[in-house]
């Protein structure tokens, strides 16, 4: 058995230097190749070894994230419905193993465990996880995470202080307004929305980066879920130097129906800023500004084909018989925008006396163009 | 002469090896770029919740555009399924484009469609439009179908974005099917513009639907092809899109938006002129000419590329399509590079010019003709006796190495990421394809794309019939 087990030297020192031999008897680049392909044979073999370790890595890593799930759950599931003396008792922590609470993989399941209760309950239930959550210690954690370097892993600390309701964290996620990194600024942004319940979008005084179509339909997302009475007056940040805060705040004030911010926004239709003055005509659009007609007639000719596209839309809301003037202009132009000519028999529709006859008045007398336009404006469907 | 013959074996030795280092250290780079980049997305996706943008009052609306001939067998369900996405305001437009077969009144029963006075600019060229039809029915009203006469995919596209209602617009081949959240995650980019930096055009991942389970129009089920030239497709596109797309995307150079699904800025588009009625690689085309747009007016701009996968499509299932297939997309590219050969090493067109551009010459374009030629002349060395058979038998090897390196890092890549092969099985199957795909498919790839080149020089325009078999819902046997 010995002598089978016995490694021979001889024959692998044997095998080896043949090799060489073999090897070195080859020119120089046919040596170099044969090296590249070894190491890539090398790193194939890494990359196999890989992929399936990591198949099992992922299943094993399942495996006991799930059994230490089922563990807690009983536990959290007593601390929330069955005893309320329990939440209150100063020795809650005895209640789970030492190393339940002192393992950091433990502690972020029981954390993860009790904001995904958090997420399917509200009132009561939902406070007590918050309770049970700054008892056991996790807001630490979770601060602890919002310094971290790896921007991921801050950002996580700051969802889990905003949807555990962590109030005390506003000032020090505020920091994060202005930071470089755009997920960061973000998160920073909705955190504060649900942690500061009396001045929620007090950050668009301090915010510097613009924000995106994107940040403002997550923070129109974020005030949809609000309750009425939360929702600020948007004309406090109407003279920001943050054009982008300002555009954002007018298109609220039409989305929320801001009806004593319509002065203001008339006024703003002088402002200097293209996006700007686009935002205003539609806000005075779902706003039903009556008294913005003049001036949006007075401002059409000066406009680029995109604004006036806009005034034409918002006159068939607010205008009246001056502006069935200004459509009827346009109808005996030649058609230079399609969307124009077609906006503007709706509006010449909604806004004339008599509309429909002095329509058809119109078209006795035009091409086969404008006819066509009149036909599609006048199709629902369309 | 005998000096002559030395000094060209040794010009085409080195050559060779010289061509083939700098197509693997290309690569490689790309690879590791794109993974680091894979990875990122993934961090910010998970922080991402797009449900927002379906009641955001900045949410811009869409004009889906897809082009169809002769999809009688499938037309009907594929309108279902692209009027079923989950968006909040868009449009979808079908073009029949002069279909032979009863596309359109197949649309027309099913949809209670009727011709409707549309009025509509021809800002971009395409043949005569028909009639456009609106449905009866006020739940459909977001379809349009446009009859035109037949013109071709580019054609059928510029009569669709003539068509469409909205700035931003999608080109997608009609039987694609997409994910849930597929116009959610694409429009996305553009929201995110601050400054003058412009987003252009977004294109996603396509990915292949062969042997997966389909109901209603929506993938329920990921399956891996069990045929083997589609399970080779799906290593291809994982290798295409994963490692190089990505990459491309992050260094503003990318040229591509796949056919099968792009979204784009159509006020550039069209400013652009459109897709181009001349090539059959009208997709690659556009893309290159709305930067080389941008590029000539100097304004900021971005193409940005999504590795989800947002898109699921057919691919072909035997040699002949996946030949026509082949032959028509090296068309495009040569006819693309053709058109734009003033770009070609051109520093006034930065990045593009210097970079984009003769990646696409040298290692898409011409790899396959390199290739073939260093294989007729190792032939004729053999025939001379004067192969360095060494040399042949290393190389051989080493490329042979490089491609399965390539595709496990592509396998690897997927399984990280967005791991849509979830059977251990399949894992396996995949990997065993990325063994026998450089031997069995890839010299056949290499044939297909040489025929392309002379089918160009000999003027063939087609665009080769695509046979497809559509996904029934497949139903599992007792």
């Amino acid at each position: 058995m010995n002598r089978i087990l016995q490694i021979d030297w001889y024959s692998i020192q044997y095998t080896v230097d043949e090799f060489s031999r073999t090897l070195y008897s080859f020119p120089v680049h046919i040596r170099f190749l044969i090296g590249v392909t070894v190491l890539f044979l090398i790193f194939i073999f890494i990359l196999l070894n890989v992929i399936l370790g990591s198949r099992i890595y992922k299943t094993k890593l399942l495996g006991k994230r799930k059994k230490l799930r089922e563990r807690y759950k009983p536990l959290l599931t007593q601390l929330l419905f069955e005893d309320d003396s329990l939440l209150l008792d100063p020795a809650l922590e005895n209640k789970f193993d030492a190393e339940d609470l002192s393992k950091k993989y433990h502690r972020s399941i029981i954390s993860d465990e009790i904001i995904h209760l958090h997420e399917n309950f509200t009132g009561e239930t939902a406070s007590r996880l918050e309770l049970l959550f700054v008892k056991l210690g996790l807001h630490h954690d979770s601060l602890e995470k919002t310094k971290n370097k790896r921007w991921y892993i801050a950002a996580k600390g700051m969802r889990e202080l905003a949807l555990m309701n962590v109030k005390e964290s506003v000032v020090h996620l505020a920091e994060f307004l202005n930071h470089k990194n755009d997920i960061l600024r973000m998160e920073a942004r909705i955190s504060i929305m649900k942690l500061s319940a009396d001045e929620p979008l007090s950050f668009l005084s301090r915010i510097k980066e613009p924000l995106s179509s994107w940040d403002q339909a997550n923070i129109y997302g974020m005030l949809n879920k609000m309750p009425e009475q939360m929702i600020p007056d948007f004309s406090t940040w109407l003279n920001s130097p943050n054009k982008s805060v300002v555009q954002f705040c007018i298109l609220m004030i039409g989305a929320f129906r801001q009806q004593d911010s319509k002065g203001v926004l008339i006024h703003m239709l002088d402002h200097e800023d293209e996006k700007v003055r686009m935002a205003v005509i539609k806000a005075l659009r779902e706003l039903n500004a009556y008294a913005s007609e003049e001036k949006l007639i007075n401002m059409y000719p000066l406009e680029t084909e995109d604004i006036q596209y806009e005034i034409v839309k918002t006159l068939e809301a607010v205008g009246k018989e001056h502006s069935a003037g200004l459509m009827e202009k346009i109808l005996k132009q030649p058609v230079k925008n399609y969307s124009i000519s077609i906006q503007a028999v709706k509006t010449f529709l909604a806004t004339a006396e008599s509309g429909k006859q002095r329509l058809d008045h119109l078209l006795e007398s035009s091409n086969p163009q404008l006819q066509l336009i009149v036909q599609h404006a006048q199709d629902k469907r369309l | 002469m005998g000096l002559f013959f030395y000094y060209f074996t040794k010009f085409a030795d080195h050559f060779i090896l010289i061509y083939s280092a700098m197509l693997f250290g290309t690569y490689l780079i790309l690879s590791a770029y794109s993974a680091l980049d894979i990875i990122n997305y993934m961090r910010r996706n998970s922080f991402i919740d797009y449900r927002d943008l379906l009641t955001s009052p900045s949410t811009p609306p869409i004009s889906i555009i897809a082009p169809a001939f002769n999809e009688s067998k499938t037309i009907v369900e594929n309108a279902r399924s692209l009027l079923n996405i989950h968006y909040v305001n868009f449009e979808v437009i079908i073009v029949n484009d002069g279909s032979k077969d009863n596309t359109l009144q197949l649309m027309i029963d099913a949809y209670d469609l009727e011709a409707a006075p549309v009025a509509f600019e021809s800002k971009l060229h395409c043949k005569e439009i028909r009639a456009v039809y609106k449905s009866r029915i006020p739940s459909m009203s977001r379809l349009t179908v446009v009859d035109k006469v037949n013109g071709g995919k580019a054609d059928a596209l510029n009569a669709g974005i003539n068509v469409s209602k909205y700035g931003i617009f999608a080109a997608i081949d009609v039987d694609c099917i997409l994910e849930y959240e597929s116009l959610l995650k694409m429009v996305k980019p553009f929201m995110e513009e601050v400054g003058e930096e412009k987003v252009i055009a977004v294109g996603g991942v396509v990915r292949i639907a062969n042997s997966c389970e389909v109901k209603d129009g929506k993938i329920v089920k990921v399956n891996l092809p069990k045929a083997l030239i589609p399970r080779i497709q799906v290593l291809e596109y994982i290798r295409a899109f994963l490692l190089g797309r990505m990459a491309w995307s992050r260094l503003n150079g990318l040229i591509l938006i796949s056919g099968a699904f792009g979204m784009f800025d159509k006020k550039i588009a069209i400013a652009s002129g459109g897709y181009n009625h001349e090539t059959v690689g009208e997709d690659m085309e556009l893309v290159i000419r709305m930067r080389r747009l941008m590029e000539e007016s100097k304004i900021k701009y971005k193409v940005v590329y999504l590795p989800d996968p947002l898109c699921w499509t057919e691919a072909p299932d035997s040699l002949k399509i996946l030949g026509k297939q082949r032959n028509r997309w090296t068309r495009g590219t040569a006819e693309t590079l053709w058109i734009h050969k003033k770009l070609l090493f051109n520093p006034k067109y930065k990045f593009l010019g210097m970079v984009s551009m003769p990646f696409w010459f040298l290692f898409e374009w011409l790899a396959p003709i390199v290739e073939t030629t260093a294989f007729l002349y190792l032939v004729m060395m053999a025939f001379l006796g004067i192969l360095n058979v060494e040399l042949f038998i290393t190389l051989f090897i080493l490329i042979y190495s490089f491609a399965i390196l390539y595709s496990t890092a592509a396998i690897l890549f997927e399984e990280l990421s967005f791991h849509q092969y979830k059977k251990k099985r399949d894992i396996f199957r995949l990997l065993g394809t990325a063994f026998i795909e450089p031997l069995l498919i890839h010299p056949l790839t290499v044939y297909y794309a040489i025929r392309g080149n002379l089918d160009l020089l000999t003027g063939v325009k087609n665009w080769g019939e695509m046979k497809r078999r559509g996904f029934a819902p497949q139903v599992k046997k007792d």
